[in-house]
């Protein structure tokens, strides 16, 4: 297929060294794929082969499910064990996708008698995927820029941390795989949009297909490629080329995107895809017009234009907004409204708000993910714009709005990432080609070089300069040269060697720092740099498969449902698909209110167990305590009456657990169960007991007992609390405590000893002749 | 002829094996005052084991097995019982499922009044009488403290005291109790006239008094949460020969009789306290589709379903079936979502048949029946109920028609197109194409 | 014969508020405070209190209604921004709760300015504003009868909010509609369209590269040097701490300040200046000289400020091992 791809870049005359540019092409393309999948792996040479973080699981558990049961009893499958009692229709409610990928690799493996287990492929699914990104970048940019941008661009984005910090190795999730697919669709778009032709329209619509089924981000692509089509129209770069693409393209991805039971009806009933709709429209009203104007005279067109433009227009809004008020269309969802209203998540749905992903970005992350491409890849916008075609006019779009919403989400960087990878190499691609020159006389035809006719030789060179660290670089640019000194030349090379140097080893550190923990298993190091591995997540996970009875329901923030089903296999009541708000609410409620309270709801929910994280002993910064307030807004949310934030701050506003807190937040429940018993703990010798490392503060309720729960397991560093709720029978006879008692009986201070076991009667009647006993009763 | 001798002798055992009992007593002159109601309990199968109740020997349970039953507290004076009996050992008896009579009286002892207010009563203060000066037996020597009570001050559970109507009146002294009113347990069984109070009869009125008019109890029963029975007795005389057998007479509402009603109200409570009546229990819980047999893994939503239960009640020591008609079933996925009578079926069953909600999730099969005297009945079957298949829905529907049409016309459209656009002429497709 | 009464009253309350408007007038019953009250808020949602209105609406014993009272100082020679602010929210609730349903007189507001009332400033002990209180119907305002605006701002949602909290009445805020951005962008449509409309005849510079070049650069550099983030976050211009010197860098990775993002805008438009330079310094066509010095002077900003920018990321992270150049 490289070979294919590196073939179709060559110009006749220089057929001998087809040979060589497609061997290096092919070399250079595999070499990525190899360290864009060994540095990956840190997770799991440190660690152990293990799915990561929180959704990964749910995906494991789901793709375990569907290789078990088979792709249409997981189409079916009713989750009875999430979200209790409400549960899940898993089949309608995930993007299948990445479990299909697995389930027939799988599938194949073992057609082959390869007997992998599947959680293996889950595991290192992501890495492989990360080549195939860099092949398709490399098409991408190739009909972009030139195929040199191209191997650039792959090889930056095989090791780029934006991309690897979502596709290391046991991190499953849909990104992993729909980065590839957004780029393959991209290049099958442009492709098309170039050939004109109605099979690499239904490619890209079958990539698309893909897409949707991959990962929810699709709404990216079909409102980017509407606004590509848009923009070129604005452009007057109408042609019949964009016209056959694009219709072919929309109607097959819309009736192939409908079939994806998650996705169902929303591509012609939401707003998110109405901009893709409104340009298919669009597109016909100007082919119209293209026609009419090959028909009537230049006065009447105009007239026509003018006219007929702006019905169209007119109409077309109209029909947009009286449907949305019919209702037929829904108006924006709020995770997409929070990126136009950047304010809005903040204040309307805190669920949103409190994923720390959906935090906008520093130009710390944006320099952490991209490091020098941050700085570089305005350079290629500024070439690409420069001499622009149809196509760059796509990717000048993409950069733009994938910048803008990197920089309203974190998450987004993900989008942005690509394209930096693409622009930067065209960036390099474009100096190096340049500075490795050996003679100048070629310059002329190479100034308006276009998409296809790329020299090879020039090719030839800066691919070498792309491979990197290759020695050819240093013969080449030894070659005589006029303009430019020689060695400025030289110098430029080696300081942009040397920079690019610094990219690949910012990439490894940033990959093995911040990127390869799979944050269920936690890695503390001492001071000598001896690192212990703190695995109380699953020792508590395992606690609760093996000693808890099989239908028990465990109760816990959102964070870990996922967690739990997956690890313990025990049912939940709320997880990390948080499609109901108000049943969160409850959770949080009972959470953040008093024992009692919370009482009732985990009774009218019947929970058997709740699980807390607490890192305080071990200063675990990520615990329950420090999301409470979430936990305490989005049960506001639902329940104002009952739950006030301003109840859980002190006087001045501030949130603290010592002496000072608030009394609603020492006696809620999350507080109770995170610190029980934590009052007598002593952690060293330097610190008072009950001593909090995470909130640095001596707790302010210490020794309190709880009467509707007992402790159930506490693991070894006390990260996760396990408490088993009380049933109502363990309450036998309420009895009535002394302080209520209308009777004051004096205490009574027994007379028994080990000795002498006899009791004392009151007057002890004696017997006395002629005495009616019932008297002295 | 042997099988029937043997059915017989079985029968007999299973009489006799109701549990053996332990009573504690102040003195052993108890034993004879109040040798017509141990009589009855013996007759009725129990096996008594007298102790008094300071003897240093007592134990109520060995190497964890309790060695009683039931306990009958009949000390009224006592003031710490003897062994290793304590009010913590009581209380962990009654926790275990043992069932305790208590009586006191005027001068009730502290550990009494220690263990009745674990149970949720208090007993009045030390030598206060239950005081009536217009109900008072005729028998009284003026200080109208010796009641006589209408069978109406009973509480109206036939399964406790037995049938209300027939019963004579009832003669009464000692102490009032008060129960805790936010306890939801405890069972006021005989309650006084609205003309008493509950005061030392030998002092000046000073203070309001603890118990006035109904609120004061002179019988309060508890039924735990875990089934086990606690009857506290205001008066131990209520329990003695003299009161069963004496006659009882008062001026208001000329009630008379020449026999007290004592002695079936104590025999029905104790029937009732050592668990001989109001005994039930779910023997057996089925549910499945309508027209099937086995219950399904899981349900699909607007199935109709039957679900089926068996109450047993004990009766003389077997389990016979039980019948009432006001037992109800609740569908619940946190609220009750269907909520219906069960109906009595002639094999001792109860069953409902109902159609499951158009929703999906975890349900849970509810039956709670709790009545006044009967052992409390809660049982919960979980199912899950699924939504449809992708397979279940409707294939054709008639609103689409529209799309079909449109659809068929547009396949038959290409086919036209493709027929025209192969025979077409050479040049007029140049021109097409670009 | 009712309506006789009714009218009756009227009058006498008109009367009395008349009376009352010259500020001198003692022990009206409740019935009479409230009708006051009523028709004063008729006449403007917001009542101005002085010292003795205060007193007798606000402090008198038998109360039926609850009254949300600002303490402010609007008077000019205070120079209280907030205050001006805090009373647009303040007005708005009380416009809105005054045309709502919920309507009634269970709920009043009220303002005290400083210089009319200092002496209730004394008596309350209060020596900041803007400060809201609330005035319950029966007993004295208690701790969280104050409006924490520390904590929660004044915007006018979280005034209702608090309102609902102390006393149970529901208020939907209806601002009277901003029409300055909608003029704003009609005014920039119609001057786009004109300078169109003008330039109509020459319309090439819309096809000019270079314009839409540096904008697009420009938006990129402010995206990829987090001015999103300044925007949503509203963090401070820069740090000053107790000793008096000044940080321009926000120590930790988390926050950043709006200097510090002003100057990595800078640094990075520097390097993108620095490849285009040395771009075009290969490709451009002339005498070497020029196309020396901007090679070289292209080669200085990229290396030079690329590392400046990767030593002020250093001192982001910490335990960073690579620097370029300079640490």
């Amino acid at each position: 297929m490289v070979q294919a791809g590196s073939k179709k870049t060559q110009v006749p005359k220089l057929s001998s060294k087809t040979g060589i540019s497609s061997l290096i092409i092919f070399v250079v393309l595999l070499l990525a794929w190899i360290v864009g999948f060994s540095s990956r792996l840190f997770a799991v040479i440190r660690f152990e082969s293990i799915i990561h973080e929180f959704d990964p699981w749910f995906n494991y558990r789901a793709t375990a499910y569907m290789v078990k049961h088979g792709f249409y009893n997981f189409l079916n499958w009713f989750d009875e064990r999430a979200w209790y009692p409400l549960g899940r229709i898993v089949g309608g409610t995930v993007y299948p996708g990445l479990m299909l990928t697995s389930g027939s690799i799988h599938y194949f493996l073992h057609l082959l008698h390869i007997n992998v287990h599947i959680r293996d492929i889950c595991v290192f699914l992501a890495p492989v995927f990360s080549g195939l990104t860099a092949i398709s970048t490399y098409f991408l940019t190739k009909e972009l820029w030139s195929a040199g941008a191209g191997l650039f661009a792959a090889c930056f984005i095989a090791i780029v941390p934006g991309y690897i910090s979502r596709s290391v190795a046991g991190s499953y999730d849909n990104e992993g795989i729909a980065i590839f697919a957004l780029q393959f669709t991209y290049f099958l778009w442009i492709k098309s949009v170039k050939t004109g032709s109605v099979f690499w329209a239904i490619t890209a619509a079958l990539s698309y297909f893909y897409m949707v089924s991959a990962w929810g981000g699709y709404v990216f692509i079909i409102n980017l490629i509407p606004l590509h089509v848009f923009v070129l129209l604005l452009m007057g770069r109408f042609s019949n080329r964009l016209f056959t693409s694009y219709t072919t393209f929309y109607i097959i991805g819309l009736i192939c995107s409908m079939q994806i039971p998650f996705v169902g009806f929303q591509p012609i009933r939401t707003s998110e895809h109405m901009a893709a709709s409104g340009v298919f429209v669009l597109l016909f009203a100007v082919g119209a017009l293209k026609y009419l104007q090959s028909m009537l005279s230049k006065s009447e067109f105009k007239s026509v234009v003018i006219y007929g433009g702006l019905i169209a227009a007119a109409l077309v809004f109209l029909t947009v907004v009286l449907l949305t008020y019919a209702g037929y269309i829904a108006p924006w969802s709020g995770r997409f409204y929070s990126l136009w209203d950047t304010g809005y998540a903040k204040i309307h749905i805190p669920i949103i708000a409190s994923v720390s992903e959906h935090q906008p970005t520093t130009w710390f992350s944006f320099f952490f993910d991209l490091h020098i491409l941050a700085a570089t890849f305005p350079a290629g916008l500024w070439y690409c714009i420069k001499n622009v075609n149809d196509e760059r006019v796509f990717v000048i779009l993409y950069s733009i709005s994938a910048v803008y919403f990197a920089g309203v989400m974190v998450r987004l960087m993900l989008t942005l990432t690509p394209v930096v990878c693409i622009l930067s190499g065209i960036a390099f691609s474009g100096l190096l080609e340049l500075f490795l020159r050996e003679d100048d006389n070629v310059r002329p035809e190479e100034q308006e070089d276009e998409d296809q006719n790329t020299p090879n030789k020039r090719q030839l060179y800066d691919k070498a300069g792309a491979g990197g660290r290759l020695p050819k670089i240093k013969h080449d640019q030894s070659k005589e040269s006029d303009g430019i000194g020689q060695n400025i030349r030289s110098i430029v090379t080696i300081v942009i060697m040397l920079l690019l140097m610094l990219f690949a080893v910012h990439c490894t550190w940033v990959t093995g720092n911040a990127y390869s923990s799979p944050s269920i298993v936690l890695a503390s190091y001492g001071s000598d740099g001896s690192r212990q591995i703190l695995d109380d997540f699953r020792e508590a996970y395992f606690w609760l498969s093996q000693n808890t009875a099989d239908d028990a329901r465990v109760m816990s923030w959102w964070d870990y449902g996922y967690q739990i089903a997956g690890m313990a296999n025990r049912t939940t009541l709320v997880d990390n698909n948080t499609w109901n708000n108000s049943h969160i609410a409850l959770v949080g409620k009972a959470m953040s209110s008093n024992e009692t309270a919370a009482y009732d709801i985990m009774t009218a929910l019947d929970v058997d167990y709740v699980l807390v994280i607490f890192g305080g002993v071990i200063g675990y910064s990520g615990d329950d305590i420090n999301k409470f307030l979430w936990m305490v807004r989005i049960a506001e949310g639902e329940h104002p009456k009952d739950i006030r934030e301003s109840d859980y701050f002190t006087e001045h506003g501030e949130f603290r657990v010592d002496a000072e807190g608030s009394p609603t937040l020492l006696n809620s429940l999350m507080y109770k169960l995170s610190y029980y018993r934590f009052g007598e703990l002593k952690l060293d010798y330097r610190t008072p007991a009950g001593y909090d490392r995470t909130r640095n503060a001596v707790i302010g309720n210490k020794d309190f007992s709880l009467t509707y729960l007992e402790e159930a397991y506490t693991t070894e560093h006390w990260l996760v609390r396990v408490y088993k709720v009380k049933k109502p029978d363990e309450f036998n006879r309420p009895r009535i405590p002394v302080a209520n008692r209308v009777i004051k009986s004096p205490n009574f201070i027994s007379k028994k000893s080990n000795k002498r076991k006899k009791g004392t009667i009151k007057n002890k009647p004696v017997v006395v002749k002629g005495k009616r006993l019932s008297k002295n009763q | 002829m042997k099988s029937l001798i043997f059915l017989l002798f079985c029968i007999i055992v299973k009489i006799n094996a109701q549990g053996n009992t332990l009573v504690l007593l102040d003195n052993q002159v108890i034993r004879e005052t109040h040798s017509i109601f141990f009589k009855s309990l013996q007759d009725r199968g129990h096996t008594l084991t007298f102790k008094i109740a300071d003897d240093s020997s007592l134990v109520l349970s060995k190497y964890g097995e309790y060695l009683y039953e039931n306990l009958i507290i009949f000390a009224p004076t006592i003031e710490e019982f003897g062994g290793n009996l304590s009010v913590d050992t009581v209380t962990q008896f009654i926790d275990d499922g043992g069932n305790v009579l208590i009586a006191g009286n005027s001068v009730t002892g502290d550990v009494l009044r220690e263990l009745a207010s674990e149970c949720g009563f208090e007993v009045d203060e030390e030598g206060s009488f239950v005081i009536d000066h217009l109900n008072f037996d005729a028998s009284d020597e003026g200080r109208h403290t010796k009641l006589a009570l209408s069978s109406e001050n009973l509480i109206d559970a036939s399964v406790i005291v037995g049938n209300k109507k027939s019963i004579k009146p009832l003669l009464y002294q000692g102490t009032g109790i008060l129960t805790d009113s936010e306890n939801p347990l405890v069972l006021p069984l005989l309650i006084a006239d609205s003309t008493s109070y509950s005061y030392n009869p030998d002092q000046p009125i000073k203070e309001y008094p603890h118990a006035v008019g109904k609120d004061t109890v002179l019988v309060a029963g508890l039924q735990a949460r875990n089934n086990a029975r606690v009857v506290f007795s205001g008066s131990l005389a209520f329990f003695s020969d003299e009161y069963f057998t004496s006659a009882v007479s008062r001026k208001q509402g000329n009630l008379k009789s020449d026999k007290s009603g004592n002695d079936e109200v104590s025999t029905a409570i104790t029937q009732w306290v050592f668990k001989e009546h109001g005994q039930l229990r779910v023997k057996s819980v089925t549910h499945h589709k309508e027209g099937e047999k086995a219950p399904p893994q899981d349900y699909t939503i607007m199935e109709n379903v039957v679900y089926t239960i068996e109450i047993d009640i004990l009766e003389k020591g077997q389990w016979k079936p039980f019948t009432a008609n006001d037992i109800q079933l609740e569908f619940v996925r946190i609220d009750p979502f269907v909520r219906t009578t069960l109906q009595r079926k002639p094999n001792g069953q109860y069953e409902a048949k109902f159609k499951i909600p158009d929703v999906y999730g975890v349900y849970q099969f509810k039956v709670d029946y709790d009545r006044i005297g009967y052992t409390r009945l809660f049982s919960t079957t979980q199912v899950s109920v699924r939504p449809l298949e992708h397979t279940q829905y409707e294939r054709f529907i008639s609103c689409a028609y529209p799309y079909y049409a449109g659809a068929f016309s547009m396949m038959f459209g290409v086919f036209i197109f493709s027929i025209v656009f192969l025979h077409i002429k050479e040049d007029d497709k140049k021109s097409k194409s670009d | 014969m009712k309506a006789l009464k009714l009218g009756l009253l009227l009058i006498a309350t008109v009367i009395l508020y008349n009376v009352d408007a010259q500020g001198k007038r003692q022990g009206s019953t409740l019935a009479e405070r409230v009708q006051q009250l009523t028709d004063m808020t008729n006449k403007r949602p917001i009542l101005r209190f002085n010292a003795n209105k205060f007193r007798e609406f606000v402090k008198t014993a038998p109360r039926n209604y609850s009254v949300i009272i600002m303490f402010t100082a609007m008077a000019a020679q205070r120079q209280c921004m907030v205050c001006r602010q805090a009373n647009d929210e303040f007005s708005a609730v009380a416009t809105s709760f005054r045309y709502s349903q919920a309507y009634s007189n269970k709920l009043f507001f009220g303002v005290v300015d400083f210089d009319e009332g200092s002496d209730i400033f004394q008596m309350l002990k209060l020596n900041t504003a803007p400060v809201f209180m609330h005035f319950p119907a029966k007993g004295k305002p208690k701790g969280p009868d104050t409006m924490d605006i520390q904590r929660i701002g004044f915007a006018a949602e979280t005034i209702s909010k608090w309102i609902a909290e102390r006393t149970d009445i529901q208020i939907r805020v209806f601002r009277p509609p901003n029409y300055m951005g909608t003029f704003a962008l009609i005014m920039l449509i119609a001057f786009v369209a004109g300078i169109l409309y003008l330039t109509r005849n020459n319309l090439d510079f819309l096809c000019n590269k270079n314009m839409w070049g540096v904008c697009a650069l420009f938006f990129t550099l402010a995206m990829t040097s987090g001015q999103m983030w300044n925007h949503i976050r509203g963090p401070p211009f820069m740090h000053k701490n107790q000793n008096g010197q000044i940080a321009y860098i926000h120590g930790s990775s988390q926050g950043q300040f709006v200097v510090e993002t002003y100057i990595v805008m800078v640094l990075n438009a520097a390097i993108v200046i620095g490849v285009i330079l040395l771009t075009e310094a290969a490709k451009i066509k002339g005498d070497p000289k020029r196309k020396k010095f901007m090679a070289i002077s292209g080669l200085v900003l990229l290396s030079v400020f690329f590392s400046l920018l990767l030593s002020v990321f250093r001192t982001k992270t910490q335990g960073y091992p690579y620097s370029f150049l300079f640490k």
